[in-house]
Formats: structure tokens, C-alpha cells, sequence
């Protein structure tokens, strides 16, 4: 009679081992690539909502070059990233890691139908139109935004308000 | 009998599918989370593409250019800068408004992000359209106003906007809206019209009607009587229009609704700038108008005694003859309907145009 086996043998341990490695391998890949993912999704959320809170903002403001209007608004932050890493109440909203630029073109669009009408009260005439491309920024990638979003905004220059959407 | 190293090797393959499976579920979950968050930050940018698109015609229309057109020469296309692959569209409609969308003119923006991809995200906005002319008590292409040397407030008053009159100086023109012609003279939007060849009317005798007087040949002015208390919108093309008060008493006119739309009191839209509006008052005649006044001539009243012409609404006129009253008789316009907020109907806005306040909606 046989005597019988007990336990393992080397192959049937290797095998097994060898699957063990295998799946840990995999999971670690996968756990890698979700989470990267999630971050990722995460960043771009983020993102997305302060593009957007951005340009609703500057949706809000009257044409002017005198600083907190739009012109003076869009001039400021042009060149440079400004980062959402101030705490202070008055720099919200706080994102730290996140910053905004705005992307000008090279031309901006201004009206030149100027009516003068110096007997009587002057309609409105003089438009602004002025395309831009909010760029959002994470740290420490400050070369290529995580996303752009495109927008324009039309203003009535005699008094500065809003003849678009 | 089993060999327990095979038995080994089955509960790590179970265990291999039990971890794989939660592997793949958690990784299609996090892949639809992401492709989630992706398509709404796409959705917020195709949103801002329509409105790129709606506010580059609304500036375009105010740099001269007419969308009052057919298909495909009533719409705009626009690239976006940093988002390859995106485009705002931008359509311009004047059918019904009344309906849909009220304003003198509606935009439709469509924005488009993966234009080229099987499955593109597409944002559908509507605006209406208004225009700085609406004001005014008194806007006028050209022409000169023969009061001035007395104080607006004689003849104006504007608490909504404070804007009393526009008027230019000899010799620079200004574009005045024009109304939709093919829509007014349109059968089924006027309910009353005199015979053929009629060349004067009674007023009272059209009472609450929208009434449409079409020009052919032959005597180029008509005379319109009004005495006494009345409802009536006038349209008519004749190159010249007379509103003759009787010298016997007052005359008050109304405005008109009609498909729930309040028409001009007069909208005169002659083929010829060279035509005329005339009030012609007689007497001490008081004449009390309630409603807009739109002629693309030239528009002026003459007084034969002290007679008083009071406006409650809005005068828009292409040029601006003498509207001064004699002595001890009243010219005063009085605005008092935000048409700015509520145009009259089909007008098409030129320079001036600007978004109707809180007429921006969204249509899936």
C-alpha cells in the first residue's frame, strides 16, 4: 500500500505561491490605478468648480479698468498663478495646492460705434467684448493646467454693465 | 483521496476571483465616477460655450450686423480657444416669440464639447433680446427737437430709466429698430381692415381692433379722425399718416391687445423714409395716447390753437420734425411702460440690442 501524502508538495506550494504573487501584484496595480484615478476624478471636481466660480464671479463685475472691475480683474491675473492658499476670510475660496490664470487673447473686441449726441441723453453704444480662458492649476505642475474652461463677456462701456449673459 | 495540495491551490484561485471581483467592481466604480465628474465638467463648459455664442452675435448685432435672415445666414459659430474640439453656435429667431420667449428677438446658443466623438455634451440656452431704444420717451434716428431750450422735464418724464429723449444732430444718423413687416401685414395678426382704396378712417369706428391699412397706388396719405375714446392699433405702410383731432373736443387712445400681445398704437412703416406722421390738432384739443408710437419717417405735430398732446409710452421715430406746442397748449411724454422689459412685439433690435434682463433659460 501507498503511503499516503501529507501536506504539500514543492510544485503544488509554488503554484501556490505563484498565484498569491500574482493577485498581490495585480492588487497593488489595481489599488494604484484607482487611486489615481479617484485623485484624479477629485482634482478635476475641484477644478471644475472653481473654473466655474471664477467665471461667475467675473460674471458680477462691471466694465472698468479701476481696480475690482473687470478689465482691472483680468489684467491682475493674467501673468502669473494666483493660488486658492490664502486662509483669509477675504481670499476665499481656500483650495490649497489650486490656482487660477487667466488667458488672454491677443485681440479684445470693443465696439467703436460711438454716437456722440451732445443735445440729448447718449443711448448706450459702446461695447466691450472680451474672450478669455480660465486655466486651473494643481501644485507642483504649474506648467500645464488640469483644466481650461472658455468664456466671453460682453459689457456696455457708458456705464459698465452687462449687455450679454 | 484528495491531495491537500490541490485543495490549496483551489482556495487560492477562490480567493484569486473573490479579491479580482471586488478589484473590478471598486475600479468600475471609480471609472464611472470619473467619467461622471469629466462629463459635468464638460457640461459647464459647453454651457459657457452657448453663451460665448449668444454674446458675440448680441456684439455683432451691435456692430451692424443683420441676422434677420434665412438659415444658415441667421447663425454664428464660434471656436473655443482652449478647448479643442468645442464650438458655441449661436441662432437668431424672431418666430414666435410671444409663445416661447417674449422680447423682441430671441438667440438660441448651443454649446458643443467633443463636437467630433460618438457621444458629444451639448448645452441648449435661450435670451431674449431688448434694446437701449426702448428706454426713451422720444428716440429718434435724426432730426432735431424744437424744445430745447426749455427744460426736459416739460416734456419728459422717465422715472424708470431717467432716459428723456435721443435724438442726433443734423446730419448724423442713428439706427432705430424696425418692426417685423411680413409679420404685421400677416393676415392672421390683425383682425380689421378697411376696403381697398380707403384713404380715411374713423377712428371710434375700429374700436378695439387691430387694424391694418395696406398702401398700393394712388393717394399716398391717410387720414385717421379720432374724437372721443377709443381702442385701436394702426398699421399701415401709406407714405404719409394724419391724425386729425376733430377741434370739437378730447380724444384719448388706447392701446390694443390682441393673442395676448399689446400692439403699437401706431406702427406706420412706409417703403420711403421720405413719408410722414402728422398729428394734426385742432383747436384746444386735449389728445391723450396710451402706448407706443413707432414711425420710421418723419414724425411731427402741428397745433392750430392750445391743444395738449400727452403720451403715456414711448415715441420712436425715424426722423424728428417740430413738436413744439403754441402757446399755453402742453407737449409731455410720460413713460410709463418698461418696454425695455416687455418690447413690443416683433421688433428687430440693431445697434442698442442687449440680453433681456432674466430671459436666459436652458432646454434639454
Amino acid at each position: 500500500m501507498r503511503k499516503l501524502r501529507k501536506g504539500t508538495s514543492i510544485i503544488e506550494a509554488a503554484i501556490a505561491i505563484a498565484l498569491i504573487g500574482i493577485i498581490l501584484l495585480w492588487s497593488i496595480t489595481a489599488y494604484t490605478n484607482i487611486s489615481t484615478q479617484s485623485k484624479t476624478s477629485e482634482d478635476i471636481e475641484i477644478a471644475s468648480t472653481l473654473a466655474s466660480d471664477r467665471i461667475e464671479y467675473l460674471k458680477t463685475l462691471k466694465y472698468s479698468t479701476e481696480p475690482g472691475f473687470l478689465q482691472n480683474e483680468i489684467n491682475v491675473h493674467k501673468d502669473s498663478i494666483t493660488w486658492f492658499d490664502d486662509t483669509s476670510k477675504s481670499k476665499t475660496p481656500y483650495y490649497p495646492g489650486f490656482g487660477y490664470k487667466y488667458v488672454v487673447p491677443e485681440t479684445i473686441n470693443v465696439n467703436t460705434v460711438t454716437v456722440s449726441n451732445p443735445q440729448g441723453d447718449n443711448p448706450d453704444s459702446d461695447f466691450y467684448l472680451i474672450t478669455i480662458t480660465v486655466n486651473i492649476y494643481k501644485k507642483p505642475n504649474v506648467a500645464t493646467p488640469i483644466i481650461q474652461m472658455d468664456c466671453n463677456f460682453l459689457r456696455d462701456k457708458s456705464d459698465g454693465t452687462n449687455a450679454g449673459i | 483521496m484528495k491531495r491537500k495540495g490541490q485543495a490549496l491551490i483551489i482556495v487560492v484561485i477562490i480567493f484569486a476571483l473573490i479579491v479580482s471581483v471586488f478589484a473590478i467592481s471598486i475600479s468600475t466604480a471609480m471609472r464611472s465616477q470619473a467619467l461622471e465628474e469629466t462629463e459635468i465638467y464638460q457640461r459647464e463648459q459647453a454651457l459657457y460655450l452657448a453663451q460665448m455664442g449668444i454674446n458675440q452675435m448680441i456684439y455683432n448685432i451691435n456692430n451692424g450686423v443683420d441676422y434677420n435672415k434665412p438659415p444658415p445666414n441667421n447663425s454664428i459659430i464660434i471656436t473655443a480657444p482652449g478647448v479643442p474640439g468645442a464650438e458655441g453656435k449661436a441662432t437668431y429667431h424672431k418666430d414666435d416669440i410671444e409663445t416661447k420667449y417674449g422680447g423682441a428677438g430671441y438667440v438660441e446658443g448651443i454649446g458643443t464639447v467633443n463636437k467630433s466623438q460618438s457621444q458629444p455634451v451639448t448645452r441648449r440656452i435661450f435670451v431674449s433680446l431688448t434694446s437701449e431704444a426702448f428706454k426713451y420717451c422720444l428716440y429718434t434716428s435724426t432730426g432735431g427737437k424744437d424744445l430745447i431750450d426749455t427744460p426736459d422735464t416739460d416734456y419728459f418724464s422717465n422715472p424708470s430709466y431717467g432716459s428723456s429723449y435721443f435724438y442726433n444732430p443734423s446730419g448724423t444718423s442713428y439706427t432705430i429698430p424696425y418692426p417685423d413687416w411680413s409679420w404685421y401685414s400677416n393676415l392672421s395678426n390683425y383682425n380689421a381692415s378697411p376696403p381697398p382704396g380707403t384713404t380715411s378712417i374713423n377712428a371710434s369706428d375700429y374700436d378695439g381692433k387691430v387694424l391694418y391699412v395696406p398702401y398700393s397706388s394712388g393717394t399716398d396719405t391717410l387720414t385717421v379722425n379720432v374724437s372721443g375714446s377709443f381702442s385701436l392699433a394702426l398699421i399701415t405702410n401709406f407714405p404719409n399718416v394724419t391724425i386729425q383731432s376733430s377741434g370739437k373736443g378730447n380724444a384719448t387712445w388706447n392701446s390694443v391687445t390682441f393673442n395676448n400681445l399689446t400692439y403699437p398704437l401706431i406702427l406706420h412703416y412706409p417703403s420711403t423714409t421720405s413719408g410722414s406722421l402728422t398729428f394734426n390738432l385742432q383747436g384746444n384739443d386735449i389728445v391723450t395716447l396710451y402706448g407706443f408710437i413707432y414711425t420710421n419717417a418723419t414724425f411731427s405735430i402741428l397745433y392750430s390753437g392750445q391743444s395738449n398732446f400727452t403720451l403715456y409710452g414711448e415715441l420712436m421715430t425715424g426722423i424728428l420734425d417740430k413738436i413744439a406746442p403754441k402757446k399755453n397748449g402742453t407737449f409731455k411724454i410720460n413713460y410709463i411702460y418698461d418696454y425695455f422689459n416687455n418690447p413690443p412685439p416683433h421688433f428687430i433690435t440693431v445697434t442698442g440690442t442687449k440680453f433681456k434682463p432674466y430671459s436666459f433659460r436652458e432646454e434639454y
